[in-house]
């Protein structure tokens, strides 16, 4: 690589890394004056709650899956936030169920109004088939039933929040984003691709 | 808690929603079956089933150990599991996209229904 493109290549990185370094500001920024009250500008910590509807397939063919989530955070600074996720949804192949737990961390960006963000996670997720539920739902909820595929692997995505609500304390957002799942065992597919739409709440404290 | 609630309805959907015909309620076809151990199920065992099933396997990919179809006798001890995730319409095993045809699992069927000759 010469030096032209590593200085292109810098440029860009630098270029994206600012996005969620640099300009985590609220989108509602006040003029020049305010800045003189940062700490209205960016909220010390702000529980979150999001539930949506992820959709895509897995490496099997003919695997289309479905899946409903709850994810909830605390984003602090207004950049970063741990989070909890727990899914549930169905996979085609084998008429299984899936039941994930995922537990990791989003990072935040800003574009005007918008907030792009990537999180990146570790997850265990039970693939039972469908007749084992029925036959032991409790086992399956509680996760000793029979023939539960115990699976351990990496939650990654990319997405952004578009909040269309914004309260003194409390913003309502929308968020799109693309997910990729990966399991290294072989006892499921090795990666999920999907899709997620969801709608969060989160409240803001000073 | 209304979430909670939300799984909670969602799971017992799955639990209550869809019907599948256990083996107590399938029917021998009349006249019996054509198919034996010798003929049909030792093959359908060993093709699809004994990789993570058989006693000696070494990559049950979670299979429980004590669910082992070795034998006529093992899987006649098992064969109202093996109909309800196998045979017929019901596809939740083998492991995998690629499991048997849907006649071959309707012979599973008809055979684990004449008590797997």
């Amino acid at each position: 690589m010469d030096s032209r493109t590593t200085r292109a290549a810098l440029a860009l990185l630098a270029l994206a890394a600012s996005v969620f370094v640099v300009a985590p500001s609220r989108a509602d920024d006040a003029p020049a004056a305010d800045l003189s009250t940062p700490q209205q500008l960016r909220p010390r910590g702000e529980p979150q709650a999001t539930f949506g509807l992820q959709a895509g397939s897995s490496t099997w063919p003919g695997d289309p899956v479905a899946l409903t989530t709850l994810k909830l955070a605390w984003r602090l600074q207004d950049v970063v936030a741990p989070f909890f996720m727990a899914r549930a949804g169905y996979g085609h192949v084998n008429d299984r169920s899936l039941i994930t737990l995922i537990i990791g961390v989003q990072l935040w960006g800003r574009i005007g109004p918008v907030r792009p963000y990537v999180r990146a996670a570790v997850e265990h997720q039970h693939e039972e088939s469908l007749a084992a539920v029925r036959n032991d739902p409790g086992g399956a909820l509680f996760g000793v039933g029979d023939g539960i595929r115990h699976r351990a692997g990496g939650d990654f995505a990319a997405g952004f929040d578009l909040p269309f609500h914004h309260g003194p304390t409390l913003d309502v957002y929308a968020t799109v984003e693309a997910v990729a799942d990966w399991f290294p065992d072989p006892r499921g597919p090795s990666l999920y691709a999907l899709g997620s739409a969801a709608l969060g709440v989160s409240h803001s404290f000073f | 808690m209304r979430t909670f609630g939300a799984v909670l309805a969602l799971l017992a959907l799955v639990a209550c929603g869809a019907s599948n015909e256990s083996l107590e309620q399938r029917a021998c076809p009349s006249g019996g079956t054509p198919l034996t151990y010798q003929t049909f199920g030792a093959d359908f065992f060993a093709q699809w089933c004994e990789s993570c099933h058989a006693a000696s396997s070494t990559s049950r990919n979670g299979a429980p150990p004590d669910v082992t179809f070795d034998t006529q006798a093992q899987v006649i001890q098992w064969k109202d599991r093996i109909y309800a995730r196998a045979a017929d319409d019901n596809t939740s095993m083998p492991l995998g996209p690629d499991g048997p045809d849907s006649a071959t699992r309707h012979q599973l069927g008809d055979w684990l229904a004449c008590d797997a000759p």
